[in-house]
């Protein structure tokens, strides 16, 4: 920039890079050696603040510091367009010195921010209540209080060209994996696009295997659930503007494991756990067994039994899967609509669509009333599970069950079951395999997995696919 | 991997569902009947027909060289497949027991789908009665043989056998078969549990136990459960007479057996059920009672024992002691002739070992 | 390729290996060969077994396979999954699919064992974990038979005669198939735990008393005579067991065994495409998709119950070659040359 340069045409200038947004502040004021420029969003910035820090650098120039643009919330920087750009957009105020040809950024952001409470789609009953909101600060300050350790490594990139969003990944030094982190470093940079909405969107980029309906990061919004996490050498990765934090590399099992089973009993704890890892059973196979009980091995049921299911399916018209497609496909839609509407109303639509629809669906002889029993149960054991993103895969796996099991009966179940324990034992988060410690397979860990044992003993995670080998892993 | 996984899903779907046998199109049978002779063998099978919510059961029959022939018959005239998979009683008729009981039953045994848990009876007279009548019977009809086999096993009055372990006992050349028999009670019009019949080797001997006898035989088996047995006898003192009756609690057995004679001794203690005599607590009472039930017992138990010589019918086992540890004496020929030759004596001692809550 | 096992998943491995396909057929004909004396047979067959493994164990360094040898190892092993796979089909159409037709099945257990080969080779190594919690509860649900085992079947002992002892030891070999992935797998296992001694001997004891514990329970649950008409006298025994919840256990057990089945068919394709790769580095996917396209093919050949049978007959004798007598061939040629 050239001298030659007034300030008001300068301020003209600023005025036509922004656009003239209406929500731009930009006035010349006066400063001891010549006019300086203030820019600044009056949305994003506390202006009250620029005013008293302004105060707080006059009179430190007064002074004669020798750094007097430097305090704990400002500092000097060579002027440069693309800086002004950046320090503005992001909140800050800039103070534009054109005859030194400093810019001085002070950073006071002004953001609409929730207070952090407890998500309502991870509630505990004992244990903290806080939960992580949209902002940045205040998630890493959740997690900072709880481990108060100069080890606790923060980074940031910034990505997507549009959208710049500031992705955060923190883990602890002295125990992550230095491999992991770098390779997740590696990930990162390596994404091109326009930009990131959302933690779901990051999860893409990151994920080893994008198919599969098995989610390889721990998605959670409570910071008491992250730190164990950390203390055992994951890492959690944060998307600025999203409450939600990835935790990885995850096993299988995290998903089952909830903060609850931590606050309470150690006994309680074990049975939970132990009643959420057979709910994974039930969610998946109970359809599916009772379709291919209808339809190829009825002799296993008992005489007393035999009769009443014999009742009960005597008149219905359909097979078996489609009766139960019918049905599933109609809990489904309670639930997607319940999601959406206000709270009274997605009650009540629950309420009219389990109990009364239910009813009569039963009355009219669509369906019979065993298979009401078993979608209910089903849903109600896919809901038992801690995580909403293995809830839904829980409960889109069935399906292909249900299909293999009205083709081949137990036969298909036990097919479906190999190609689905196949398929785990293959999956990899962030390269570390995500079925251990059942591959490889190694005995003295099971006991973590069914009991929550008397205090939390943090385990490393298993590196590779193979045992004892301490190499990168993953690969085939 | 995935693109094998999109391949094997619909592999799954096109392949079809050949072995399918929906339930809503099968009529299950718990309870079937055969009658007749060989060659021409007589089914009967009842199933629940379901109409208005509630369940009856209907009756079909059907005629053929074998039971598997007159299944097929049958179906000339029935709506539904009729599937014996679930079989909960199986009723054969004097007649037809009478000649090789395997060689009629074989298809229960060799169809994958058949449950073995089921119980088998012969039926005194014959088996078309029993399905005529089933209507009148205050339960529906398999219910109620089933519970009548199932509560006369608790009381162990007959011994606890089912369609495998009669199949086994079929091949056991050790051991002979005693099933239960059932017959149209007089003055109920009921059927009824009315004790045991005698097997010698596969064919039923024509010799039949009551049921004090079937009792008797029950407790004299080597294996099963002898709970809730009961014997009753009157007692007499002083020219008075009293009824006694005692539960078995638990025995001691021990078998001597040579080449020419076998001794058995059967030690018993009982628990008093009923005695209206009362005074238990006076040793003589006591020591006169064990001495009267044993006296009782032996002769009863020797009864039996000779009943069953005489059928020809190894029904507690003896031979398969013999085959295990007596050559000799099981090389002498065909062990049912050796066994109705022999000398069997036997001993009961019994013990009140319980009172009850009175002395 | 490099893989490196604990001890826990080579021993896994190998019972997964030496149970799978045999252990529900294996009863009947050595029964049948035997008489009342199986069990003191099998005890004796048990200790050629240890034998075996104590030689394998002490010169499992000096078994290195050739090019041409490793050649007639990767024909054996397909034969002999090819032979697991025709008996399981033929079961498997006996007592629960009569009217599926053979290529479906055995199309559907093939492309299991294809998509466990496609995937890393832990997968493979790993799979028999899924039958840990099924072994336990299929030896508890046989044990339900109890009340109904009649012990004087077992006598009277001693009544074998010399014919009778070598032809049981003859059929005892079928619990014996497999033993040699023991030389193969046994280099990789982790240096620095011990194999030689306990673990050996535990090893040896789990599976004898697996087999022991099957061949005694059939002894005593079913007659000499019925034994020579029952193939599967432990499903035969599931079958008659009577429970409260549940009718026909067997039919639960029968795709327990599959499973196992399924799991062993991989494991053996496994190791042979894994010896392949030691000779050949490149293709790798097409051999594994060739391999499987034969085990697909070749029992559709084989599906009669006499051809089944008879093919059974003659694995035996393949076994005694490949994995008793060659590898002592091998042992000793390569202990001579090293000295």
């Amino acid at each position: 920039m050239s001298e030659a340069i007034s300030t008001d045409e300068l301020v003209l200038y600023i005025r036509k890079i922004f656009h003239n947004s209406t929500d731009l502040f930009v006035e010349e004021t006066e400063w001891r050696n010549g006019p300086a420029i203030i820019c600044y969003y009056t949305v994003m910035t506390e202006a009250n603040q620029v005013n008293e820090q302004l105060e707080l650098i006059r009179q430190r120039e007064k002074d004669n510091l020798p750094k007097w643009g430097e305090t704990a919330t400002s500092s000097a920087y060579p002027f440069s367009v693309s800086l002004l750009i950046e320090s503005v957009c992001s909140g800050s105020a800039a103070i534009i010195f054109s005859d030194t040809n400093v810019l001085l950024k002070i950073s006071v952001p002004k953001f609409g921010m929730r207070a952090p409470n407890e998500p309502d789609n991870e509630h505990v009953i004992r244990g903290s209540h806080e939960g992580f909101v949209e902002g940045f600060d205040t998630n890493i300050s959740l997690i900072r209080k709880r481990l108060a350790i100069p080890n606790l490594v923060v980074q940031t990139i910034c990505l997507g060209e549009d959208s710049n969003t500031k992705i955060s990944y923190v883990y602890i030094d002295s125990i992550a994996d230095e491999d992991v982190v770098e390779q997740l470093k590696d990930k990162l940079e390596g994404i091109k696009t326009k930009a990131i909405n959302s933690s779901g969107q990051l999860e893409d980029y990151l994920e080893d295997s994008v198919w599969s309906p098995f989610p390889q990061f721990l998605n959670t919004e409570r910071p008491d659930r992250v730190v164990p996490n950390l203390l055992e050498g994951k890492i959690a990765i944060f998307t600025d503007h999203t409450p939600t934090c990835l935790v990885a590399p995850v096993t299988f099992f995290s998903f089952y494991q909830s903060p609850d089973d931590f606050n309470g009993r150690v006994i309680v704890g074990s049975f939970y756990r132990i009643v959420r890892l057979m709910s994974f059973m039930t969610a998946i196979f109970l359809p599916a067994f009772y379709i291919a009980v209808i339809g190829f091995h009825s002799e296993i049921l008992p005489l007393e039994l035999s009769k009443k299911v014999k009742m009960a399916i005597n008149e219905i018209p359909y097979r078996p899967v489609v009766e139960a497609f019918l049905l599933e496909l109609f809990i489904e839609l309670i639930r997607e609509a319940s999601i959406r509407l206000p709270t009274p109303i997605g009650q009540t639509i629950g309420i009219v669509g389990g109990l009364v629809i239910g009813d009569a669906i039963v009355s009219a002889g669509l369906v019979s009333n065993l298979m009401v029993i078993v979608v209910a149960m089903t849903a109600i054991s896919s809901f038992v599970v801690p995580s909403v993103e293995m809830n839904m895969t829980i409960r889109i796996i069935r399906f292909p069950f249900m299909i293999a099991a009205s083709a081949l009966g137990f036969f298909g179940i036990v097919l479906g079951s190999l190609v689905l324990f196949i398929h785990l034992m293959n999956l990899s988060s962030l390269k570390q395999p995500y079925f251990s410690p059942i591959v490889p397979f190694d005995p003295s860990r099971f006991k973590n997995l069914f009991l929550r044992m008397p205090y939390i003993e943090p385990s490393k995670q298993q590196k590779s696919f193979t045992h004892g080998d301490d190499g990168n892993g993953g690969e085939t | 991997m995935k693109r094998l996984l999109l391949l094997l899903i619909p592999c799954i779907l096109l392949a079809g569902c050949w072995d399918e046998i929906l339930y809503k199109e099968v009529a299950i049978v718990p309870l079937a009947g055969i009658d007749g002779e060989p060659g021409k063998v007589e089914a009967y099978y009842s199933f629940p027909v379901i109409s208005d919510g509630a369940i009856t059961y209907s009756t079909t029959e059907g005629e053929g060289l074998s039971l598997r022939d007159a299944r097929n018959n049958a179906f000339a005239h029935t709506d539904e497949m009729l599937d014996i998979s679930q079989l909960e009683v199986l009723l054969i008729s004097e007649n037809m027991a009478k000649y090789d009981l395997y060689k009629h039953i074989d298809v229960i045994f060799r169809a994958p789908r058949n449950r073995l848990s089921g119980r088998i009876a012969i039926v005194e007279g014959e088996v078309s009665k029993n399905f005529e009548k089933a209507d009148t019977l205050p339960v529906d009809a398999p219910d109620f043989y089933r519970g009548l086999l199932e509560t006369s096993i608790k009381f162990s009055i007959i011994p606890d056998i089912d369609l495998q372990q009669a199949s086994k006992y079929l091949f056991d050349e050790g051991r002979d078969l005693a099933l239960p028999t059932i017959r149209t009670s007089e003055k109920t019009g009921f059927p009824e549990v009315s004790g045991l019949a005698l097997f010698n080797e596969r064919v039923f001997s024509g010799y039949t136990l009551n049921l004090k006898e079937s009792t008797i035989l029950t407790v004299l088996q080597k294996k099963g459960s002898k709970k809730n047995a009961q014997f009753t006898y009157r007692w007499g003192e002083n020219g008075e007479k009293y009824p006694i009756t005692v539960e078995y609690i638990r025995h001691k057995r021990k078998w001597e057996i040579t080449n020419e004679k076998v001794n058995l001794t059967y030690k018993y203690n009982f628990a008093v059920e009923e005695f209206a005599h009362d005074h238990l607590e006076k040793k003589k009472t006591v020591t006169d009672i064990e001495k009267f039930l044993s006296k009782e017992l032996t002769k009863d138990f020797q009864k039996v024992i000779n009943k069953l010589q005489e059928a020809k019918s190894d029904a507690i086992g003896l031979g398969q002691n013999v085959r295990a540890f007596h050559p000799e004496l099981w090389k002498k020929g065909n062990w049912q002739e050796t066994f109705s030759k022999m000398d069997i004596q036997v001993k009961v001692e019994a013990k009140i070992a319980r009172t009850g809550i009175m002395n | 390729m490099n893989i490196n096992l604990s001890r826990i998943q080579f021993f896994l491995f190998l019972f997964v290996a030496q149970t799978g396909a045999v252990f529900i057929s294996f009863q009947a004909p050595f029964i049948k060969a035997t008489g009342r004396d199986a069990w003191i047979i099998f005890l004796v067959a048990g200790l050629l077994h240890y034998a075996v493994l104590l030689f394998f164990e002490h010169n499992y360094e000096y078994f290195k396979l050739g090019p041409v040898i490793s050649w007639l190892y990767k024909g054996y092993w397909l034969l002999l999954t090819v032979s697991f796979i025709s008996y399981i089909d033929y079961t498997l159409s006996v007592w629960a699919f009569p009217k599926t037709p053979d290529f479906v099945v055995i199309g559907l257990m093939v492309s299991i064992s294809l998509y466990a080969n496609l995937s890393r080779a832990e997968t493979v190594i790993n799979l028999s974990v899924i039958l840990i919690p099924m072994i336990p509860l299929f030896l508890l649900f046989l044990l339900l038979a109890w009340p109904e085992l009649e012990w004087t079947y077992l006598f009277p002992v001693g009544k074998a005669t010399p014919l009778q002892w070598a032809d049981g030891m003859i059929k005892a070999q079928f619990a014996f198939i497999g033993i040699e992935l023991y030389l193969i797998y046994r280099r990789y296992v982790d240096k620095n735990q011990q194999v030689k001694g306990w673990p050996l001997v535990i090893y040896q004891l789990i599976w004898m008393l697996f087999f022991l514990f099957s061949v005694i329970i059939t002894l005593l649950y079913f007659t000499l005579e019925e034994m020579k008409f029952l193939p599967e006298p432990l499903m035969y025994i599931l079958k008659s067991q009577h429970v409260t919840f549940v009718e026909r256990l067997d039919l639960f057990f029968i795709y327990i065994w599959m499973t196992w089945s399924i799991v062993t068919i991989t494991l053996f394709s496994f190791t042979a495409l894994f010896v392949h790769r030691l000779h050949y580095k490149e293709h790798k996917k097409r051999s594994v998709v060739i391999f499987h396209i034969l085990l697909l093919l070749l029992p559709l050949l084989s599906l009669s119950k006499t051809a089944t049978e008879k093919f059974n007959a003659a694995i035996i004798y393949a076994h005694l070659l490949f994995a008793i007598v060659l590898p002592i061939i091998i042992i000793f040629v390569n202990r001579r040359k090293k000295a």
